[in-house]
């Protein structure tokens, strides 16, 4: 076995690459063709159920309104994924050290997730107002969980064999740390960092929908009061194309920051 | 010749016990052991399963303490041993984030030498090691065999007088392993080092070392104490010749009455019972494709 020999014997040719993308995308297109015909021919109401080239219309002609909202949104959603993100690494890194901080702080990170944060959202609204802030927190709440119990159990999840053999070798506890232990945890960071995105945008929407002056759920609630169905898909299409990408960033740094752990996964599928 | 004769051991194991705690009470796992291995010498303990050999490594590499008896480096009451012996454990440990490289200077980086300078100690020997051109590979790439020796030279590298190596071919595939064997038999040579080293394999106890024990079913004592006095430099083609043999026979004898009675005892003695029985019903030896 050659290491470089890995990539020619693992990497799909072209040919099956080309195959991997057009059944999801010949999928996806047959969906929105029965969907358009059925639409036509059964002339289910506008307001109802639009069709995808009704949605395609109110994608296009309310574009600039669409891009003024989802940047909102996208700010609230990345201002309170950073925060997350932060915050989570922190707890997780308390929680994995001390037994004691474990007890004190593990209760209240599980507690935040039974509260639903529909019911979380008016209070914050009543603290904090109509501005960026309170769906920021609403996105940091939804977040940090899979953040932190990922983090938790990859910190937990280091072989106590390598711990003493780096014992043996003379480590301080800070080397067994930074050099075993938190690289050991970086694979369940990153998937806990890929749940927390692809929740991030529901906080974010929620926080709007119960109270605010912009935004694509704000967009959202003006345009069903209105009865302008397509505009509402309108803006789930929007919503879902800025969840994919977020994930697909997600994805591609984790792939670029642990390079190896990508090539293990590949090996071990290989196999 | 590598070995010579020394006034004081390297190592000195005087009377060593150790109990672990169960919910039972404590379960004796060493009972006064003694051992010693002058300078440069190969020192192998052979037992059967669960017989406390990676306990006693354990022990002699200072990750635990002996409940009594005394442990002695160069003469000298070693209480403090932690990080002052090299140890390398069945597994390889490897760090799949690192390359082979920065895996085989891990403890000269710990030890505190820059890295550029670590890297280059760990170059010149990549070739001996028979990893040239694998530097920049991950792990995960490597066979079994690579790996193992990667993580050996990480144990070298390590630069201490004193190897621990627990049962570094146990989970090679037979022909590997015989490679593998005759590799460590030129190698060591060179190395000048003292190695205590844990086997199920009597062939390769025989083959490596200067003085085998054999430790008996938990908990472990020292049942023989046999000095190897084939010539050396050793190769593999000597398995065959009568006094190999006779060590040999004898060495199994041993081992075999105590495999019995481990089995006996302890049926959780039997989960890696498959490779002491290999040797008892007297495998022949295997010898790889290029000769010994």
């Amino acid at each position: 076995m050659a290491s470089g020999s890995s990539s020619a014997v693992v990497a799909p040719t072209s040919g099956k690459r080309l195959l991997e993308w057009m059944l999801p995308a010949s999928l996806v297109t047959a969906l929105l063709v029965v969907w358009q015909i059925a639409a036509t021919l059964l002339e289910v109401p506008r307001w109802l159920l639009p069709s995808p080239t009704d949605i395609a219309v109110a994608m296009i002609s309310s574009a600039d309104l669409l891009a003024r909202h989802g940047l909102i949104t996208l700010e609230e959603v990345v201002v309170g994924f950073a925060i997350a993100f932060v915050v989570g690494i922190a707890l997780a890194l308390a929680i994995a050290f001390s037994r004691t901080l474990e007890r004190a702080i593990y209760p209240f990170v599980i507690a935040s997730q039974t509260i639903p944060v529909i019911a979380i959202a008016p209070i914050l609204l009543i603290w904090f107002g109509y501005g960026l802030l309170p769906k920021v927190i609403v996105v940091a709440l939804t977040c940090f969980f899979p953040i932190v119990v990922n983090m938790v159990d990859g910190l937990r999840s280091v072989d106590p064999e390598l711990v003493s053999l780096m014992r043996t070798l003379g480590s301080s506890r800070w080397q067994i740390f930074a050099k075993a232990q938190f690289p050991s945890s970086l694979p369940s960071l990153f998937s806990g960092t890929k749940v927390a995105i692809a929740v991030s945008v529901i906080g974010a929407v929620i926080g709007e929908w119960v109270g605010s002056s912009a935004g694509l759920g704000y967009f959202m609630v003006r345009s069903a009061s209105q009865f302008q169905t397509a505009r509402v898909f309108a803006a789930i299409v929007v919503l879902s194309v800025m969840g994919v990408a977020l994930f697909a960033i997600a994805a591609l740094s984790e792939r670029c920051l642990l390079p190896w752990y990508h090539d293990e996964r590949r090996n071990r599928a290989a196999r | 010749m590598h070995s010579f004769v020394a006034s004081q051991p390297k190592i000195e194991l005087e009377r060593v016990s150790l109990d672990f705690a169960t919910h039972q009470g404590p379960l004796p796992v060493l009972e006064e052991v003694d051992l010693f291995a002058r300078e440069g010498e190969f020192v192998t303990l052979i037992g059967p399963s669960g017989c406390g050999k990676s306990t006693l490594l354990n022990v002699i590499a200072g990750l635990e303490d002996p409940a009594s008896g005394t442990i002695r480096f160069d003469g000298q009451p070693a209480t403090r041993r932690i990080g002052t012996v090299a140890y390398m454990p069945q597994k390889d440990l490897l760090m799949p984030w690192r390359t082979i490289l920065d895996n085989t200077i891990l403890g000269m980086e710990i030890q505190g030498v820059p890295r550029e300078k670590a890297r280059g100690r760990a170059l010149v020997l990549f070739e001996q090691f028979g990893l040239k051109s694998f530097e920049n590979a991950y792990p995960s790439t490597l066979s079994g065999g690579m790996r193992q020796r990667a993580a050996f030279l990480r144990t070298v590298l390590t630069n201490r007088e004193i190897m621990l190596l627990d049962e570094p071919f146990g989970a090679l595939d037979a022909l590997t392993r015989s490679d593998m064997q005759e590799w460590l038999l030129h190698l060591w040579d060179s190395l000048h080092k003292t190695i205590l080293f844990i086997t199920h394999d009597v062939d390769e106890a025989v083959l490596l070392s200067d003085r085998v024990y054999v430790l008996t079913a938990r908990p472990g004592r020292v049942k023989l104490v046999r000095e190897i006095e084939l010539p050396r430099p050793r190769e593999y083609g000597m398995v065959t010749s009568a006094r190999f043999v006779a060590l040999k026979e004898e060495l199994l004898g041993a081992l075999r009455d105590e495999t019995h009675r481990a089995i006996d005892e302890d049926l959780r003695g039997a989960t890696d019972w498959g490779d002491a029985h290999h040797a008892v019903v007297g495998v022949p030896p295997r010898r790889d494709g290029k000769g010994g």
